[in-house]
C-alpha cells in the first residue's frame, strides 16, 4: 500500500484583508514521490505551503505530515520536515558556515556533526570559498544556494521548496537539481515544489496539482497531463498543456 | 528541546553583546541625568522631606528607571532584525516552541537591566549616596533594586517585543520606552509627592506605577520613605513582567500569519 507523506483534506483559508485563499483543497502525496504545484501568481500555492509546513494556520481542513496530524504536533512534524520559502530566510550578519552549523545545532545534532554536515552542504552547494563570510556580502546567487542548503542540513524527509529557483543562474539551478534528485533517489527525501518554471516540472516531477483562485484544479501525473492537456495548437509538453488548460479553465469560469 | 532552547538564548546573547550601544547608551544618558540633576537641583536634598539622605540618594532610583526605557528595546530591536530579514521564519521552523525566541530575546534584555541598574547604582555609591548600614548590606541593597528594576524593564522589553510583532511596524519598538519616559515625568521623581505642587500631579503619581517603583528603590537604598511601597512596587514589577511576557510570547504568531 502507497504510504502517503502528506494529506491535507478541505484546507480553507481566507485573509483578514483579502479574498478566499484557498477553497477546499485536498492534496496527497506519495512518500518518496517529485510532486510539483503549480498555478498563477496570487493562485494560493505559497499560502498551501505555508500552512502545510506549520507557518500558517488554515481555517478549517485536516492536514497529516508523515501519518502525524499537524494539529498539536507541530514540533515533532517541523523536524521531519526541510522549508526554503520564496523569500530569503537568512541570518544577513551570520557567515554561511556559522548559520549551516547552527541550523544543525538547533535540529539536536552534536558540534561535531553538525560541522561534518555543514562542510558537507557546502562543498555540495559550491559554498565552500564563501563558507567565513557574512550573508550579507554573497552574491545574489549563493544566497539561493544557501537559503536552500540550510533547509536540508537535518535530513528532512520532506521538502517544501516554494519556487525555489527564482534568481538563480542556470549553472546553479542545475547544479541545485542534480543535489535535490540524488536526495530524493538515494535518500528517498520526497519533495513538494512550486514553481512557475514549467520545463522544472516537466522534468524534475512525478505528480503535479494546479491551483487557480484557491482552488485545485488538476491532481494527477505529469505523464498523465501531458498526454490529456499537452497537445494543441501551442505545441505539445507540460507548458503548453498548462496554458491550454489555464484558458480553458477560464472560459469555464467566465460561462459559469 | 532544552539543547536548542539553550542555542536559542545563546544567539540571543550573543547578539546583545554584539550590540551593547543600546545598554551603553542607556548607562551613559542614566548617568548624565544624575550628576545634571543633582547639580542642578541637589540644594533641595537638604530639605527635611528628603529625610537626611541627600538628593543623589533620592535621584538614584530615577537613574535606574531611565536604564529601563533605555535599555530594554534590545530585544524589539533583535526580533525585528530577524523579522525584516525573514530569518524569523527559518527560526519559527526549528522543532523548538515559538515563544522560546521570544522569551530569549526579553531574557538578554532584562540580565542587560540588571548588569547596567547595578554597575548604575554602584557609581552612585562612589558618587556618593551613603551605604546605609556598610558595604554589606549596601550591597544586599543594590541588588534588591536591581532585581526590581529588572522585572520591570523585562515587561518593558516583553511589550516593546509585542508592539513590533503584532503591528509589524519596527518603528513603534521604542513606544512602550517613551510611555514609561512620560510616566517618569508623572511621579515623584525629583522631589517627594508631599512637595508637588499641583493637586492633579499628585493624584496622577498616585495610580502612577512608577512612583512606587522608584520609593521602593528609594527604600531599599537609602532607608528613606514607606516600607510599604516594597511589596506594591514587588508586585507591580511582577505583573508587568510576566503579563508582558505572556503578551509578547502570544504574538509570534501574528508574524508568521
Amino acid at each position: 500500500m502507497t504510504k502517503h507523506i502528506i494529506e491535507a483534506r478541505g484546507i480553507e483559508r481566507t485573509y483578514r484583508k483579502g479574498p478566499k485563499a484557498l477553497k477546499n483543497v485536498d492534496l496527497v502525496v506519495k512518500e518518496g514521490s517529485r510532486f510539483a504545484l503549480l498555478g498563477p501568481n496570487g493562485a494560493g500555492k505559497s499560502t498551501l505551503i505555508r500552512i502545510l509546513c506549520t507557518l500558517s494556520r488554515a481555517d478549517a481542513g485536516t492536514v497529516r505530515i508523515d501519518d502525524i496530524p499537524l494539529k498539536g504536533n507541530t514540533v515533532p512534524i517541523r523536524s521531519r520536515i526541510g522549508v526554503a520559502l520564496q523569500e530569503a530566510q537568512i541570518d544577513p550578519t551570520s557567515t554561511v558556515r556559522a548559520q549551516l552549523l547552527f541550523q544543525g545545532r538547533l535540529y539536536g545534532m552534536d558540534t561535531k556533526k553538525a560541522k561534518e554536515r555543514a562542510a558537507d552542504l557546502e562543498s555540495r552547494f559550491g559554498l565552500n570559498e564563501s563558507s567565513n563570510r557574512k550573508a550579507k556580502d554573497l552574491s545574489g546567487g549563493n544566497l539561493r544556494r544557501l537559503h536552500v542548503a540550510l533547509a536540508l542540513v537535518h535530513f528532512p524527509k520532506l521538502l517544501f521548496l516554494d519556487e525555489p529557483t527564482v534568481g538563480m543562474d542556470p549553472e546553479v539551478r542545475a547544479l541545485f537539481w542534480e543535489e535535490l534528485l540524488r536526495l530524493n533517489r538515494e535518500e528517498g527525501t520526497s519533495i513538494l515544489f512550486s514553481t512557475q518554471y514549467l520545463e522544472e516540472a516537466e522534468k524534475h516531477a512525478e505528480d503535479l496539482a494546479i491551483i487557480d483562485e484557491g482552488i485545485m484544479t488538476y491532481r494527477g501525473t505529469v505523464k498523465g497531463f501531458i498526454d490529456e492537456h499537452g497537445s494543441g495548437i501551442l505545441g505539445e509538453g507540460l507548458e503548453e498543456g498548462y496554458l491550454a488548460f489555464l484558458g480553458k479553465a477560464d472560459r469555464e469560469a467566465i460561462h459559469a | 528541546m532544552r539543547k536548542a532552547g539553550m542555542l536559542i538564548i545563546g544567539r540571543a546573547f550573543k547578539l546583545f553583546v554584539l550590540n551593547p550601544f543600546p545598554l551603553l547608551s542607556g548607562l551613559g544618558m542614566s548617568l548624565f541625568f544624575l550628576i545634571v540633576y543633582d547639580a542642578g537641583l541637589g540644594g533641595i536634598g537638604g530639605l527635611p522631606e528628603f529625610e537626611g539622605a541627600g538628593y543623589l540618594a533620592f535621584l538614584l532610583p530615577m537613574g535606574v528607571v531611565s536604564l529601563v526605557f533605555g535599555s530594554s528595546a534590545g530585544s524589539a530591536q533583535a526580533l525585528s532584525r530577524d523579522i525584516a530579514s525573514g530569518y524569523f521564519k527559518r527560526l519559527a521552523l526549528a522543532p523548538t516552541p515559538r515563544s522560546a525566541f521570544v522569551l530569549a530575546a526579553i531574557l538578554a534584555d532584562a540580565v542587560g537591566v540588571f548588569i547596567s541598574s547595578l554597575a548604575l547604582i554602584g557609581i552612585g555609591f562612589i558618587l556618593g549616596v551613603p551605604m546605609r548600614n556598610g558595604p554589606a548590606a549596601a550591597a544586599i541593597a543594590a541588588l534588591s533594586a536591581a532585581s526590581l528594576a529588572t522585572l520591570f524593564g523585562g515587561g518593558v522589553s516583553a511589550a516593546s517585543a509585542a508592539m513590533v510583532m503584532r503591528t509589524g511596524k519596527v518603528e513603534l519598538a521604542g513606544t512602550v520606552g517613551t510611555i514609561v519616559f512620560m510616566l517618569l515625568f508623572l511621579a515623584p521623581t525629583f522631589a517627594p509627592r508631599e512637595l508637588m505642587g499641583a493637586a492633579w500631579l499628585r493624584s496622577v503619581s498616585v495610580v502612577n506605577p512608577l512612583t512606587y517603583i522608584m520609593e521602593a528603590m528609594r527604600y531599599l537604598l537609602s532607608g528613606t520613605g514607606d516600607p510599604r511601597t516594597v511589596p506594591i512596587a514587588l508586585s507591580i514589577s511582577c505583573a508587568f513582567g510576566l503579563g508582558g511576557t505572556l503578551i509578547a510570547a502570544r504574538s509570534v504568531r501574528n508574524v508568521l500569519n
